[in-house]
């Protein structure tokens, strides 16, 4: 099983609040915990975020006004949750954008020779 | 049947992380409750292993990615937002209507001045401006201190001590155009030609 530790690599690194952004975008609200859970599940346990990268991302994007949070009393503990804010949800699809494009620019410079000409 | 930590445990999840320099309360709360379920988790899935045992595992596993970077990526955050607010808040008296009535209230209180005596311009600081800073002063001075005392601390409230010296240097500002623009005429020396 391939294990990436999101700490060592720039190009996940760069990804991570993207994930954030579009996990929060089809599940409304979610914890700290959650996210880790949901992303290791979708990716069949092949992409594990540690929370030493989660925590300052979720903290960086709710400085830049992405993100809301909302504090709740779940059993016997309060529990965090994160939930897009306005802002936030046209940041996700702007940013989901650009990442297509990049792709796109990605695989025409990768595989220049697809084309059935 | 699931398994969940009690009180108990969990108050000693925040001290555990109260001792390793997370001193914010809404960092501890998502800290300690990403911790509960990791442990909780651990304990479904193998229940062979103790409470202690499953405790120990989790606090190296969580020790390694320093408690201490992420409080002061936090604090960076928290100011980086500050900022933000302060811009947002600033921009907005330059939107419609603010802008209307900052121009005419700026407007009347200059033909005002341009009509009042020095006298009575350092007569009205002395009585209502000052008095008006120095309570703001003592009120920075108390959130301080409360904040000092706060047995919970919150990353957004802790921030910005810097209140306090704002108003100090607001006050000897003022003071010192009262001192060097009117020169101890009867009406300021710049508005004489108008």
């Amino acid at each position: 099983m391939y294990i990436c530790v999101m700490n060592n690599s720039q190009l996940y690194k760069g990804s991570l609040s993207l994930i954030i952004l579009k996990l929060l975008e089809e599940n409304k609200r979610m914890y700290g915990y959650e996210i880790t859970q949901k992303v290791k599940e979708q990716t069949n346990g092949e992409l594990v975020i540690n929370e030493g990268a989660l925590y300052p991302s979720l903290h960086k994007l709710e400085a830049e006004g992405l993100l809301t949070v909302s504090i709740e009393h779940v059993g016997n503990r309060p529990r965090k949750y994160y939930a897009l804010t306005e802002k936030g949800e046209t940041e996700t699809v702007s940013r989901l954008e650009e990442l297509t494009d990049f792709v796109k620019h990605m695989q025409l410079l990768l595989n220049p020779k697809l084309s059935l000409g | 049947m699931k398994r969940e930590l009690t009180t108990e445990q969990i108050n000693r999840l925040y001290r555990y992380v109260n001792d390793n320099g997370v001193k914010y309360f809404d960092v501890q709360v998502e800290l300690v409750d990403h911790m509960a379920s990791t442990i909780e988790e651990r304990l479904n899935n193998h229940p062979e292993h103790s409470v202690d045992e499953n405790f120990n595992k989790v606090l190296t596993t969580f020790e390694k990615y320093g408690f201490k970077k992420m409080v002061k990526e936090k604090e960076k955050q928290v100011a980086r937002q500050y900022r933000r607010y302060f811009w947002e808040n600033f921009k907005s008296f330059f939107s419609w209507p603010k802008v209307f009535f900052t121009a005419v209230l700026t407007w009347v209180l200059f033909e005002l001045l341009k009509q009042t005596s020095i006298r009575i311009i350092t007569t009205l600081y002395d009585s209502i401006i000052l008095p008006t800073f120095i309570i703001g002063l003592i009120y920075a001075i108390f959130l301080f201190f409360r904040n000092l005392n706060m047995p919970r601390k919150l990353s957004f409230t802790s921030y910005g001590m810097g209140g306090g010296f704002v108003l100090i240097n607001t006050h000897f500002t003022i003071r010192c155009i009262l001192k060097y623009t009117m020169l101890g005429e009867d009406s300021y020396p710049l508005l004489s030609t108008c």
